[in-house]
């Protein structure tokens, strides 16, 4: 596994990506942003709470 | 599917007929099961040891009853069917590296009945692939639960689904799984050994518990837990490993030994209308790195509560740092309780517009006092003491009026105004221990100027040389153990500081020191005042 640790708005997180990956510096920066944007919405908008059990 | 019932045979070993039986306690001689079996040990399967001398693979493992031991060495179990897959057993003994590997690829939901067995006789399993549910039963306990295929960061692309579930081991999720939403919480048990956790982005919306003394657990990534849901530390080493944790509520109120190590990293909370923050008993918390908690709910509903410390405080061991950073809701300091930093401005970005207020009792606090323009500040008459006693401390009010007692009670510790200080025309300024340095150039108010004890304490600015101005309206404000200096104290009140106990340092107005006594004029003994000269 390939580790790359970073950080946007403060926001610190890793990607684990194979050994053999194949993604451009291009691509890996967009898993990055996707990883951010995740977060920020998960922060801004959380899910109602619907407990299934 | 056939049932293979392992026997007490010749040597042991799991690739030999002479260990396997059609039938709980037959005769043996069956084949080794495969991988279109079912393999079987219980109560008749005696109680010596069944030793893995190939990776099999079989449909189904079934330990219920067995007394014995499976000794797996190095070797791998791998189980290819649905439905209840493993079901342990709390009596067996397992050796060797135990792993078994779920490798159905179906959307056919599957299970793992692992039962409530010790960290030693724990089994670590890998599920590679398959997008059905899958279900830990409750207590069941596994060692690693690694939920990737081991070369790539997919794997299983399920709901994860379970009950109370103890992990002895590492966490490893997969980037196409999903977790689904649990009140039973995923507790980390481990007692020795670094134990790693990754997540690969999965938002897990269910409590973590991190709870095994001599345990140490370190994110691999960022750990997102639901905005309901509680992050616990218990006892152990909770590392972030510089990473942001983001969880509902974080809780570490108990007198165990812990660690909660932030590197760089953070915790974000996200929960609200709730106390969603305490460490309220800190006896054997040690916090080491940024110890920077961010409160980033958004909306206006309810309280959120945060409780500091109450039993064991240790500056600049255990005591958090608080940055709120959005919200326009209440949020409430729990009272005598020590904390280390409040911040509502985070670096100018916090969108708080919310009342701050504070519970009744005195509140400690070890960092920085930050306000931001656009909150609203409670008023109340429960004290913010500003307690460190090293470095320099920030108190930012951004035009707010503190309409509290304010007292700067930390020996060897100095508080910087960075704007002017203005308190509640009511409200008290005591200095007990340590060095106020109001902003140089700015005009901090007070309801009155008040000393307490007997160490000398030190008024000055925060520019050496320039004056900052102290205000009161009315009213003598008298002063004991105080050295002053780049002072102006005007206002109206009588700013009395005529004991001897009191330093003029220089470049000061408005106040009344007692003159030095030159042995006649007044009178041996007698009392002269003077402005700003100093003795």
């Amino acid at each position: 596994m390939v580790k790359i640790d970073f950080i946007i708005n403060g926001f610190s997180d890793c990607l684990h990506l194979a050994d053999d990956h194949g993604l451009t510096d291009a691509e890996i920066e967009v898993m990055k942003q996707a990883r951010y944007d995740k977060w920020r919405d998960y922060i801004d908008n959380p899910p109602p709470v619907v407990d299934e059990e | 599917m056939a049932n293979r019932y392992w026997v007490t045979g010749g040597t042991g070993n799991w690739n030999s007929t002479t260990n396997w039986s059609t039938a709980s306690g037959g005769a043996s001689g069956a084949s080794v099961p495969g991988s279109s079996d079912a393999a079987l040990f219980d109560a008749s399967s005696g109680s010596g040891t069944a030793t893995l001398d190939i990776s099999p693979t079989v449909q189904t493992l079934t330990m219920t009853g067995f007394t014995g031991t499976l000794a797996f060495g190095t070797n791998t179990i791998s189980l290819n069917s649905t439905a209840v897959v493993f079901t342990g057993a709390t009596t067996m003994t397992v050796t060797g590296t135990p792993q078994i590997i779920l490798t159905n690829s179906s959307g056919t939901a599957r299970t793992i009945s692992s039962q409530a067995v010790t960290e030693a006789n724990s089994i670590s399993f890998r599920i590679t692939a398959g997008t059905g549910t899958l279900t830990i039963s409750t207590n069941s306990v596994v060692r690693d639960l690694d939920f990737t295929d081991g070369v790539n960061p997919t794997g299983y692309g399920g709901a994860f689904q379970g009950g109370v579930n103890n992990v002895y081991g590492n966490f490893k999720a997969s980037t196409n799984m999903t977790q689904g939403a649990f009140n039973n919480a995923l507790n980390f048990v481990a007692t020795s050994g670094v134990k790693t956790i990754t997540t690969a982005a999965v938002v897990f919306d269910r409590p973590f518990t991190f709870n095994g003394v001599g345990g140490s657990w370190q994110l691999q990534d960022a750990l997102t837990i639901g905005a309901t849901r509680t992050c616990t530390l218990t006892a152990g080493t909770l590392d972030l490993n510089n990473f942001t944790l983001t969880t509902g509520i974080f809780s570490s109120n108990n007198s165990n030994t812990r660690t909660l190590a932030f590197g760089t990293g953070k915790i974000v909370v996200t929960g609200n209308n709730a106390t969603v923050c305490t460490t309220n008993t800190a006896t054997g918390l040690t916090v080491t790195g940024n110890k920077r908690i961010e409160f980033s709910y958004s909306g206006s509903t309810g309280t959120r509560v945060i409780t500091g410390v109450s039993t064991g405080a240790i500056e600049g061991t255990n005591l958090l740092d608080f940055y709120v950073t959005a919200g326009s809701d209440i949020i409430n300091f729990s009272g005598s309780r020590s904390y280390g930093t409040f911040d509502f401005s985070n670096a100018g970005t916090s969108t708080f517009t919310g009342t701050w207020s504070n519970a009744s009792g005195t509140n400690n606090v070890y960092g920085n006092l930050i306000l931001n323009s656009a909150m609203v500040v409670g008023s109340g008459a429960e004290i913010i003491a500003m307690r460190a006693t090293s470095g320099t401390k920030t108190i930012t009010s951004a035009a707010q009026t503190m309409d509290f007692p304010l007292t700067i009670n930390g020996l060897g510790g100095t508080f910087a105004c960075s704007d002017a200080l203005t308190l509640g025309s009511t409200r008290a300024l005591t200095m007990t221990n340590g060095t106020l340095q109001l902003a140089a150039g700015t005009t901090s108010t007070v309801g009155s100027f008040v000393t307490t004890g007997t160490t000398l304490k030190y008024l000055q600015s925060t520019t050496p040389g320039t004056q900052a101005t102290i205000s009161d309206a009315s009213g003598t404000d008298t002063v004991t153990y105080l050295s002053v200096q780049d002072s102006n104290a005007t206002g109206g009140a009588t700013w009395d500081a005529t004991s001897t106990t009191n330093v003029n340092a220089g470049n000061n107005a408005g106040w009344v020191f007692r003159m030095p006594d030159f042995g006649g004029g007044v009178g041996s003994g007698g009392t002269c005042f003077g402005f700003g000269f100093r003795i």
